[in-house]
């Protein structure tokens, strides 16, 4: 169950936060979640937050991508 | 990172300062209870350059400008400027032009809902609740997987072009108006000095960048994640416009005679509704399709220009409402808009993958 990558770049706002919830409903505990832009970021940072998810923030080549892992406090 | 506007007191500070000024610019000229008008202002815009007629409403708006440019200055200083598009181009300009058609039914975009209603016109108020359930709408079919599919990286200049030719017109404004139409009667012809617009807008293009404030997704984020972020923006936003009108003498309590408005409550709703379902379907009010456009966004701001195109479809063929009431085929707008925005948010639905 670590292998699953949720990959938002190109998607804009409520999306990604969409995508990730939808993860969490499904009880995931350790997923991936590329993004490429700072408002996503901001918003699926303070959803994860929410739900209490740790997260590990990588920056990935100079494109500004992120990835951000999560583990269940 | 580092961006001291994302924190909760952040957005609050921001939607307040952008309250002040909206009320600021009032007191010094611009339009009752129209003191940053997104929709209004484009509308102005539309009218100065030709798209229609309607002579009382023609002025190139500065806050206009001033809040792609401020959008674009701090996102190109803070290396958030991203030139990106091609994601659902043409369905993201009808959006635009509906909902203009719906906005200029209600007369208004969210920001200036809630600035009418901190002016005290409680007709905002049925707007505001047409508002909600417009991204009400569209946020069930955003949690169904409507998706307007992903943008791409594109060349610097394309998302420098929304801006350059909003910089044109600001020029033509500054320089030789000779072929501009201004309205020299009626709202069009109520307005701050020009410094204070432009210094106005850069400031709220500034702030609204940093803190992300959305009023379309204020209201999508406590039906979708039950997030209250936004909301606390809007909030601060709504109580300082209110304050400051207290203050300037610019409140007024009431449904009756409120400025640049009509009573027609159902009408106010389901302008509104169509505006909030349009919006929740490009994924952000007037004001943050401008402020995404200032950072590099073409397919936001192919959806000004799609309002643009609203703006003189509304006027033309008399979809637009006036204080007097809704246009002859305003009734047709809005059918025709919420049809068109339905169809659209059901046939987009992709099945999402998790690889």
């Amino acid at each position: 169950m670590s292998d699953i990558v949720i990959d938002t770049s190109g998607l804009s706002c409520p999306q990604p936060v969409v995508m990730v919830l939808e993860e969490i409903e499904k009880g995931t505990e350790k997923f991936e979640i590329i993004l490429d832009n700072e408002c996503s970021c901001e918003n699926v940072s303070r959803l994860v937050e929410k739900y209490g998810f740790e997260k590990e923030t990588t920056q990935k080549d100079t494109l500004n991508i992120f990835k951000i892992t999560k583990k269940r406090k | 990172m580092n961006n001291i506007f994302k924190s909760q007191t952040g957005i609050i500070v921001a939607g307040a300062i952008i309250g002040v000024i909206a009320a600021l610019l009032q007191y010094y000229g611009n339009p009752a209870n129209m003191g940053f008008c997104i929709a209004c202002f484009e509308r102005d815009i539309a009218g100065a350059i030709g798209l229609h007629d309607a002579k009382v409403v023609q002025y190139v708006r500065p806050e206009i400008i001033g809040i792609l440019f401020g959008a674009l200055i701090i996102s190109m200083i803070k290396g958030e400027f991203k030139s990106r598009g091609g994601s659902s181009v043409i369905v993201r300009f009808f959006l635009g032009m509906f909902a203009m058609i719906g906005a200029l039914v209600f007369l208004g975009c969210p920001w200036r809902a809630f600035i009418r209603l901190a002016g005290g016109d409680l007709n905002a108020i049925t707007g505001i609740i047409g508002l909600i359930v417009g991204i009400g709408i569209g946020s069930y079919f955003i949690k169904r997987g409507y998706s307007l599919a992903r943008s791409y990286p594109q060349a610097k200049t394309v998302g420098l072009i929304l801006p350059i030719f909003m910089l044109g017109l600001f020029m033509l404004l500054l320089f030789d108006f000779s072929k501009l139409s201004l309205s020299t009667k009626g709202p069009g012809a109520m307005h701050a000095p020009i410094y204070m617009s432009i210094v106005g807008g850069l400031i709220v293009g500034w702030l609204a960048q940093r803190s992300r404030f959305c009023t379309m997704g204020s209201i999508r984020d406590i039906i979708i994640v039950r997030s209250y972020h936004l909301a606390f923006g809007v909030l601060a936003f709504t109580l300082s416009v209110f304050v400051l009108n207290l203050f300037l003498g610019q409140f007024n309590l009431g449904f009756e005679g409120q400025p640049i408005a009509h009573n027609l409550h159902i009408w106010n709703f389901l302008g509104m509704l169509l505006a909030g379902l349009a919006f929740s379907l490009a994924g952000g009010c007037p004001g943050r399709q401008l402020i995404l456009s200032g950072e590099g966004d073409s397919d936001a701001a192919v959806f000004i220009l799609g309002m643009l195109m609203g703006a003189g479809v509304s006027h033309n063929f008399g979809m637009a409402s006036s204080p007097k009431g809704i246009g002859e085929y305003g009734a047709w707008g809005i059918a025709i808009g919420i049809v068109f925005c339905l169809v659209i948010a059901y046939t987009m639905i992709q099945k999402r993958r998790t690889s």
